[in-house]
């Protein structure tokens, strides 16, 4: 392998977005018939890779090499026109067509002008078996298995010829046999000279599947090694960098009240999450930690009851809650600030007050009608109170800046003395001074009593504000810390870690 | 850096971004003026008191659709079956023969509850099992004129003399403004007070613009959307009521077609397709213009169809541009 | 509830079952049904919403939807007939049909360059259709000129008549097409994932437009039948047009989702609506309640059509 000329690399590639540089100067090969393996943290750059080698993202600086020459690869038609085919979570398949019609969609067999269907299925499932896949040609992609539809997309990828192939979490849906599958799909892949890079968090596949392996941290590719010269623990050490501890800072009105303002028990979605039972207490700031995918935003969301469940149950302050629903929770003093504020959190249309204004509690009283003068003032207290910067309280929400616009979203639930309140990513998007504001407000509602879940992807965070800290994986709560023995390299490790019984206090766990 | 008198491109090209986001979306009003200075000019006959009072009148009639359909479109619904709403409303008063107090609300009541459950039915199939509204509404518009049609057995359906009080709400004056066109006003300012100072009015404005969070908020958009095609087919059976004493003579398909005219209204006062935006005020406008624009039309000595073909291609560019001044944080369709 | 009604929805038997449903019921029903004479009437009647149904059905699997086919048909009337005196029925029928084009074009690129609402767009284009048509014959009705053209509908081809002959016709092309062709499947492609389509470098606009454009001759065709039939061209006809032909294509298993269905399911609800519309006639049942009961059927469909999940994605 060594000494040929690589399938694709990139040199000195730099990826810049407003505010943040996802990607710094990042030089990398892949060679043909190799597994090469991305891991890192969140937002650690890897995707942002991806994107732009499947076209989806053009670099700031840098170069693409195909083949050794440098090619512009602008939109993933383009990608794909170079032979770089991209597997991911939401998969590029037309779901009212069959198998055979989708591996081979674009250049189906023709006979005189008429679709050869035989020659089309015959086609597809030589391609499936020799990916080592039993699947009906005439099935419809959308009655298919993740694992199937998996299989589909990679020999359509191998019926356009494709030398490079992206795969981002193949596995993250898949079960264990599925899983065996996968691999030896990779192997013959790699037998046939194809280039393989391969993202994930599972630290233990790519031990198993990869040839080598680079370790991004915060937008820089910080080594890369091979696999059959390192271990788990050098790549984790290598993932986190620098040790963070737990914020000494801590509030001085500890946690007294031991009765749980939320009991969640045995809370279920196929697909999402099993199992999941925790308490939060008045005044404790609860952390839900894990990668992305691991089911913390599905957890939050059942929990508010913005999605069904399968099973569990939930109790506010003691009380069951019924047919859970947002407005039932909002009635009983929840909230949710929701992950994506520009489709969830705020109407983008309307004025700050409007949206200030929107979660509605004291319904019958005054006919339905707006109290404009108590609505514009307690607008203009949230406004000052959270530092929101804008022209005016009737400035619609659509032109403020990302940190402000999050205030905004935070503020309405501010005005509803909520008891409890859930933050999905408060920060995300928000500039330093917006996101030092917005972890002060969130400290100071805890101070009065009220109970917040906390999710966040960068671990700096969750180990300054948390009092306590579950972590995630596969939808499972796999770890609980509290705050004095949480550092990042057991968050880590639990969060990428093999799944161990969770244990009151610490994980139990490699060491 | 040019001197410090003259501006530079950059303060220029902001000036003229900020007037285009205060333009959009108000663009009605400006518009309506416009065209009404054009036809001035063009048509003299145009700019009397008499004519312009008629374009009030005539617009009433549309404009009080407008403003019920304005509701349903603010949520991000149509609601096509105005058109056999209206009908409804000309066939269940004239048919009960309103000459006096007792058969008038009769008539009246009898519309109200028609139309009423009309509006329940779109609401539940495109606000509770969220069917598409265009076609569900087309498909309640052909129900509704069935039925109408079944019972007045297609015929004409005429009476000679009405109460005097739905007389003088139909043809009269108060002052020099033609009753229809003050019922219109009333509408409007009562709708879009409704819009601006009601809590239903926020969420439906959140509903239409962006389901999701008001979801998650606590609205029950279900109800939301249900209630706005009450609104529709109240007010769509109000004007139908209006019109029937106006015209004393119905035939078929009595109000069947009236929707587009009341979607080209609406479209031209600046409302959005995707729900979210717009106001009755610009609706007003709306009506306004269209009135203006037909009436410009006729006095021209335009024909029939070719009107036709012109509020067609009126309301395909009304479209086009909403399409294109969309602000960009809207969802698309 | 919701989840009942859902249930009740995936549970519908395949259209066969309800075409032979329909079928028994009308005939026990009513005796005069299974007559040859009605079953030819039945034929001749659904001719013309066949060939209608034929082109919506492409547009709806291509995922849009187009509403001006009745405006559509009754402007494709007018032009034949109008055209007779000057140019002979025979470029009367050429002119027809390329009006047609020019709408469907029209359609087409509204929806695909300005990226206006499907619904909207036509509803819009239906209105200027109309107002053609109403221009073109002067709101009149005009009758026709030349015996030939009004023989032609009804000219019995072995014994059927060439409507139904031509809908027929129609229907196994556009069912060739749409199955065998690659450009068909490209439009199976992309009414079942535009973003797939145009990642795998299917040619997505050209595509919606050749939808647009069949929908829009097919109609014009219908009219041309129709006003053969009638002998005359007149510019009111067609405002249930789209209802007729929407209900059609849902009966017959096609979602307005896009991407699925066969012809064949378009030929079955064609046939549905039509043995119930003549079910209704023949039982004395009156015009107006067929608005009614057609009406109903769609708004029916189209809810049932939205109760069905499309099986989501496993994540």
């Amino acid at each position: 392998m060594l000494g040929q000329t690589p399938a694709i690399s990139v040199v000195k590639l730099t990826k810049r977005f407003p505010g943040v540089v996802a990607l710094k100067d990042v030089t990398l090969e892949f060679r043909p018939g190799e597994v090469h393996a991305l891991v890192g943290q969140n937002g650690a750059g890897k995707s942002t890779l991806v994107k732009i080698l499947s076209g989806a993202l053009e670099p700031s600086e840098g170069q693409i090499l195909l083949g050794g020459k440098p090619t512009r690869v602008a939109t993933p038609v383009d990608a794909v026109g170079f032979g770089i085919a991209t597997m991911t979570q939401e998969m590029n398949l037309v779901p009212t067509l069959s198998v055979a019609e989708n591996v081979l969609i674009g250049h189906l067999a023709q006979r005189r002008g008429r679709v050869d269907w035989p020659a089309v299925r015959k086609a597809a499932r030589e391609l499936l078996v020799e990916l080592g896949f039993d699947i009906d040609p005439d099935a419809r992609v959308e009655n298919l298995s993740v694992a199937q539809r998996q299989g589909v997309e990679i020999a359509r990828a191998l019926s356009r010829r494709a030398k490079i192939v992206l795969m981002d979490e193949p596995t993250s849906a898949l079960a264990a046999p599925e899983i065996e599958k996968l691999f030896g799909t990779v192997a013959k892949l790699r037998a046939r000279d194809t280039s393989i890079i391969y993202i994930s968090h599972k630290l233990e596949e790519i031990f198993r599947v990869a040839d080598r392996v680079s370790v991004f941290r915060e937008g820089e590719c910080v080594a890369t090694l091979e696999t059959g010269k390192t271990d788990r623990d050098a790549i984790v050490r290598l993932m986190v960098g620098r040790e963070l501890r737990s914020d000494a800072e801590r509030r001085k009105k500890a946690v007294c009240e031991r009765v749980p303002i939320l009991e969640v028990a045995n809370l279920a979605s196929k697909g999402k999450f099993q199992d999941v039972s925790f308490q939060l207490y008045p005044g404790e700031i609860l952390g839900i930690e894990g990668l992305v995918g691991s089911g913390r935003t599905e957890i939050v969301r059942a929990v508010f009851g913005a999605d069904p469940v399968d099973s569990g149950s939930i109790r506010v302050a003691g009380k069951p809650i019924g047919n859970v629903r947002p407005d039932r929770m909002i009635a009983s003093g929840v909230g949710l600030v929701p992950e994506d504020r520009r489709t969830q959190g705020l109407v983008l249309g309307m004025s700050i007050v409007d949206n200030v204004s929107l979660v509605d509690l004291a319904r019958r009283r005054s006919f339905g009608l707006r109290e404009i003068g108590v609505e514009r003032s307690a607008a203009q207290k949230l406004v000052d109170a959270l530092s929101v910067r804008a022209p005016s309280l009737a400035t619609p929400v659509a032109t403020l800046s990302g940190g402000n616009q999050q205030k905004v979203a935070i503020g309405k639930w501010l005005r509803t003395s909520p008891r409890i309140l859930i933050f999905d990513e408060p920060t995300r998007g928000v500039d330093i001074a917006a996101k030092a504001d917005i972890l002060r407000i969130i400290k100071d509602l805890a101070e009065q009593g009220v109970g917040i879940i906390f999710i966040s992807s960068e671990q700096a965070e969750v180990l300054t504000v948390c009092d306590r800290i579950l972590v995630l994986r596969e939808g499972r709560i796999v770890a609980e810390f509290n705050h004095k023995e949480a550092n990042s390299e057991l968050l880590t490790q639990a969060a990428f870690g093999r799944s161990r019984p969770r244990l009151s206090g610490t994980e139990v766990g490699a060491p | 850096m040019s001197g410090p008198s003259a501006p530079s491109i950059q303060t220029v090209r902001r000036f003229a971004a900020e007037l285009g986001d205060l333009m959009r979306g108000r663009m009605a009003w400006p518009m309506l003026l416009l065209i009404g200075v054009a036809l001035s000019i063009l048509l003299p006959p145009f700019l009397s008191l008499n004519n312009l009072l008629g374009i009030l009148r005539q617009s009433s009639f549309v404009g009080i659709v407008a403003v019920g359909m304005s509701f349903a479109m603010i949520a991000g619904c149509f609601d096509l079956s105005v058109g056999a709403i209206v009908g409804v409303g000309e066939v269940l008063l004239l048919t009960a023969h309103p000459t006096d107090i007792g058969s008038t609300l009769l008539g009246v009541c009898s519309a109200l509850v028609v139309a009423a459950l009309v509006g329940l039915a779109n609401g539940l199939a495109v606000g509770w099992l969220r069917a598409n509204s265009v076609v569900t509404t087309i498909g309640s518009a052909f129900v509704v004129l069935g039925l109408t049609l079944i019972y007045t057995n297609a015929q004409n359906v005429t009476v000679v003399s009405i109460y005097p009080a739905l007389e003088f709400m139909s043809a009269g004056r108060l002052g020099v403004l033609p009753v229809p066109g003050i019922l219109f006003l009333v509408a409007a300012i009562i709708a879009q007070l409704g819009l601006s100072r009601t809590r239903y009015g926020r969420e439906l404005y959140a509903a239409g613009g962006n389901p999701e969070t008001a979801e998650l908020s606590g609205v029950r958009i279900a109800k939301v959307r249900i209630i706005a095609y009450l609104i529709s087919a109240l007010l769509a059976a109000v004007s139908g009521m209006l019109i029937a004493c106006r015209v004393l003579s119905l035939n078929p398909p009595y109000g069947y077609g009236f929707e587009f005219d009341v979607l080209t209204a609406v479209m031209l006062g600046g409302m959005g397709l995707t729900g979210g935006r717009g106001s009755v005020v610009g609706t007003v406008a709306g009506a306004l213009m269209l009135g203006m624009i037909g009436n410009g039309m006729n006095l021209s000595g335009i024909a029939y169809e070719l009107q036709l073909v012109v509020k067609g291609a009126l309301l395909v560019g009304a479209v086009a541009l909403d399409e294109r001044f969309r602000p960009a944080w809207q969802s698309g369709q | 509830m919701k989840k009942l009604l859902a249930k009740m929805a995936i549970s519908r038997q395949p259209t066969i079952f309800v075409l032979a449903l329909v079928i028994v019921g009308s005939a026990i029903a009513e005796p005069q049904f299974l007559t040859t004479a009605n079953l030819f009437n039945l034929l001749r009647q659904v001719a013309p919403n066949c060939i209608v149904a034929t082109g919506m059905a492409i547009v709806i699997i291509a995922g849009g939807i187009d509403l001006s086919v009745g405006a559509m048909l009754s402007l494709g009337g007018v032009i034949a007939v109008a055209a007779q005196p000057s140019f002979g029925y025979g470029l009367g029928i050429l002119f027809a049909l390329l009006a047609g084009a020019a709408a469907g074009l029209t359609n087409g690129l509204l929806v695909t360059r300005l990226r206006i609402n499907a619904f909207i767009g036509t509803l819009g284009v239906m209105t200027i259709v109309r107002g053609v048509a109403l221009t073109l014959s002067r709101s009149h009705t005009l009758p026709g000129q030349d015996p030939a053209f009004a023989a032609l509908a009804d000219r019995p081809i072995v014994g059927i008549p060439a409507s139904t002959v031509l809908a027929f016709a129609l229907f196994l092309a556009g069912h060739y097409f749409m199955s065998s062709t690659p450009a068909g499947r490209s439009i199976y492609a992309v009414g079942g994932s535009l973003e797939a389509s145009r990642l795998a470098g299917l040619r997505v606009e050209r595509s919606l437009l050749f939808a647009y454009l069949s929908s829009a001759v097919a109609a014009a065709l219908a009219g041309v039948v129709v006003a053969s039939e009638i002998n005359s061209g007149s510019p009111v006809l067609g405002n249930d047009t789209p209802l007729s032909a929407i209900a059609a294509v849902l009966l017959g298993g096609i979602s307005m989702r896009g991407g699925s269905g066969t012809m064949i399911g378009m030929l079955q609800g064609v046939l549905i609506l039509g043995v119930l519309t003549n079910g209704l006639n023949i039982s004395g049942v009156g015009g107006f309640y067929q608005i009614v009961v057609v009406g109903s059927l769609l708004i029916l469909t189209v809810v049932l059509d939205r109760l069905v999940p499309r099986k989501s994605r496993r994540k």
